[in-house]
């Protein structure tokens, strides 16, 4: 079989059993593969109404067809399940060499679901796995856990991803890491890890990918990355990578400062690009990338690659930390004890707000850094008082606390760093996106007229459909100027298949409309795809949108104009028409 | 004689493997970094990769010991196999201390520099490899003494002693 590698392997932790099976190639034209065809698959395994947390949920790892080849930037390997932090389906994807691994052991995914009766880790080695013992393994963090498993492999090539003591302990923003500092970063991947007392899963092939035509295939590679991939569009990943970002944002005023409360920040340059630059070693890549945006940084005994923009911005300009080696520091140890950076920035912002306004005492202020280097410790371990509230996240201590318009989250999901107010359609993204606040469905920063409504709401769904069909062949986001046009040339040279651009396009919206089904499915409607009261009812202060909310009647306007668009009705039910030529009708029955 | 071989800039390393992918795409008609002619190792820990070669030493071991004279100095000092003499006998294997031919499939597997334009430094965006005619110098080479070993081991030891070595550094 041409990219592909025809089979999936099962596991099923309760009964300490491992099986491949044939990849369902039926599905393969429909939902491609990665984020498509790991939803259709848990669509299938899946009981919706499980805890995220029991043996009953389902973790599935898919690769995309071009996972190991040398098609640029094609080393996402994707992670769909259901969320401890959110209760809905959601995805989330890392780069790194973990995709390409798992295709050269001759796998295109891998379907995970019980609980194993002690701490246990996945082996899988060119066909084969197995289970193994992890009781030593556990309570370690991520950097020695990776270490101990491939000196046990005596294999330096050995891949490992693996949770830390946050996943152990079932934190519900616990990540999964991967290569030390690639992670599925969001929406406690790791939590959902732990509770199956599944430690690790070490992946070592020695297999091959196979394209229909090879000559072809390396013409198109050389062909569309010399006039494409390595322009204007996407050299700031080589250049500087991610910490650019915070140049842009400032000067957009929406890089949130202080949990929200400002759009920019005197100290930006302090946490910027050329801050990162000041204490960067060399360049990391993912396999495959010719970009490597990647800062692999290293000062005193602080070794890391970040920190990435979101980093920066969420646990630094929003917790008004303006020492870079502050924020590097902090990014190494939730790297390592398996915690969400992103989330993690946002509660700690909370958190200081609340105690400077006097709501309640989390012992933390803005700026406060010796603190700030000690709670992930105390919420990875849930070993204080303290550590135990801040995992529960913004959404559920800001009712406990009476401190609802301090907490910054959709669908309990701490909110990245471009804030809505100056920017509507961030807002729509992310009361739309299945996971609750993200950034990574429609990204209409740098599109013009930020405020029309619809304008924003004709990108937010352009990009939801593009990203979806685009993660579904396992690219990477930040070959930004990628084209339907060139998913499909990469077909057309690997398996020899045509696909039209069309097909690719309403392929992107085939899968939306699936997740939205599957959130359906576990119990979440219109009520849920809201915005929180900081963004809709406390202007922003400061920067080029000083005194602007995204106030209720446009968000609602705005969001009524996106069902509409969609075909979905106004409660947010995709219509049966929809269904229909989307092929999903079959689907969406009880 | 001058002779060509890729020279290694480890500092410039990303590990993003595009050289492992090409070699074998060229060399083998699929993508398997195993069967390549160039291996990359990362330390993500420590954030480096680092990419081994074939010297293509000028005195070569695996020259001086192929008992049928299917490894022929070519062109601009690269040292070519000839398959359709290869008996597989691994002599060649064991004699090289960097692990840099090995027997794969029954006949040896070597870098030939592509014939003196190697796909690899064309793929390097970062410039980690680069074509030259420069001796090298012993502190490059890492060899170890071990020569009886597999490729495939004698490369990881050499990681590890390269490693250890610059961990200083890292």
């Amino acid at each position: 079989m041409f990219l592909y590698q025809g089979k999936i392997l099962y596991v099923d932790l309760d009964h300490g059993e491992v099986k491949p099976v044939p990849t369902r190639e039926e599905w393969l034209d429909t939902y491609v593969g990665g984020m498509g065809l790991a939803f259709r698959y848990l669509l299938e395994t899946l009981d919706f109404h499980a805890d995220p947390l029991s043996p009953d949920n389902v973790l599935v790892f898919m690769t995309g067809p071009l996972a190991g080849t040398l098609a640029p930037l094609t080393s996402r390997l994707v992670l769909v399940s259901k969320s401890p932090k959110t209760e809905t389906v959601f995805e989330s994807n890392m780069g790194g060499a973990m995709a390409a691994e798992i295709k050269y052991a001759g796998f295109d995914g891998l379907i995970i679901k019980g609980k194993a009766d002690s701490p246990v880790y996945l082996r899988i080695r060119d066909g084969e796995a197995t289970i193994e013992d992890a009781t030593d393994l556990w309570g370690k963090g991520i950097f020695e856990t990776e270490k101990f498993l491939k000196e046990k492999e005596g294999d330096l090539e050995a891949k490992v991803m693996s949770i830390g003591p946050a996943g152990e302990n079932q934190a519900p923003f616990a990540c999964i890491g991967s290569e030390c500092y690639r992670q599925f970063g969001r929406a406690g991947s790791g939590a959902i890890m732990g509770s199956k007392n599944l430690k690790a899963i070490v992946v070592r092939g020695k297999g091959s990918v196979k394209v229909a035509d090879m000559q072809g295939f390396l013409d198109y590679v050389r062909r569309v990355s010399n006039e494409n991939l390595m322009t204007d569009a996407n050299l700031w990943a080589k250049t500087d990578g991610t910490p650019i970002l915070v140049t842009y944002t400032n000067d957009l005023g929406i890089l949130p400062v202080q949990n929200f409360q400002f759009g920019s920040w005197d100290d930006w340059y302090e946490i910027g690009t050329e801050a990162v630059k000041s204490i960067k070693a060399r360049s990391r890549a993912c396999v495959s990338c010719p970009l490597g945006c990647g800062n692999f940084v290293r000062f005193d005994e602080v070794r890391v690659e970040g920190p990435e923009y979101e980093t920066l911005a969420l646990a630094g300009a929003n917790c008004g930390i303006s020492d870079v080696r502050a924020i590097a520091r902090f990014n190494e140890l939730c790297d390592d004890l398996g915690l969400d950076t992103m989330s993690m920035g946002d509660i700690l912002a909370f958190a200081m707000e609340m105690t400077e306004r006097g709501r309640h005492d989390f012992g933390i202020r803005f700026g406060d850094v010796e603190n700030y280097l000690s709670i992930p410790k105390e919420v990875a371990g849930k070993s204080s008082s303290r550590g135990r509230e801040l995992a529960l996240g913004v959404q559920i201590l800001g009712k406990q606390f009476g401190g609802e318009n301090m907490a910054v989250a959709v669908k309990n999901l701490e909110l990245p760093a471009y804030d809505p107010r100056g920017n509507y359609g961030m807002g729509l993204a992310y009361a739309t996106s299945e996971r609750g606040a993200c950034h990574l469905r429609a990204f209409t920063v740098f599109k013009e007229n930020p405020f029309d409504i619809e304008t924003m709401v004709s990108w937010v769904i352009r990009g939801q459909d593009f990203n979806s069909v685009k993660w579904s062949f396992g690219f990477c986001d930040f070959w930004a100027s990628i084209t339907p046009e060139i998913l499909a040339e990469f077909l057309k040279f690997g398996m020899g298949k045509i696909v039209s651009v069309d097909e690719i396009t309403k392929t992107g919206e085939r899968i939306w409309n699936l997740i939205r089904l599957l959130n359906l499915k576990v119990g979440f409607d219109r009520s849920d795809d809201y915005l929180p009261s900081r963004l809709t009812e406390q202007p922003l202060r400061r920067g080029p949108s000083d005194g602007r909310i995204i106030s209720k009647e446009d968000f609602e306007t705005m969001l009524s104009l996106y069902y509409e668009r969609r075909g979905w009705d106004d409660s947010g039910i995709p219509k049966p028409e929809t269904l229909l030529k989307l092929g999903l009708s079959s689907l969406y029955g009880d | 004689m001058v002779t060509k071989r890729i020279r290694v800039d480890w500092e410039k390393c990303t590990g993003c493997k595009r050289c492992m992918l090409i070699c074998s795409a060229f060399k083998e008609g699929l993508f398997q970094p195993g069967r390549a002619r160039i291996h990359v190792v990362s330390f993500p820990r420590e954030g480096v990769s680092f990419p081994l070669i074939c010297y293509q030493c000028e005195n070569a071991p695996c020259l001086e010991v192929c008992p049928v004279e299917a490894l022929k100095r070519g062109r601009d000092g690269i040292i070519l196999l000839n398959a359709n003499l290869c008996t597989g006998c691994r002599v060649c294997e064991e004699s090289c201390p960097f692990g840099m031919i090995e027997i794969l499939d029954d006949k040896a597997v070597k870098c030939d520099l592509c014939g003196g334009t190697p796909k690899c430094v064309e793929v390097c965006e970062p410039k980690a490899l680069q074509v030259t005619d420069i001796v090298p110098t012993t502190s490059e080479f890492w060899e170890i003494k071990g020569k009886e070993e597999s490729a495939q081991r004698k490369r990881e030891e050499r990681w590890k002693k390269i490693f250890l070595k610059l961990q200083g550094v890292l």
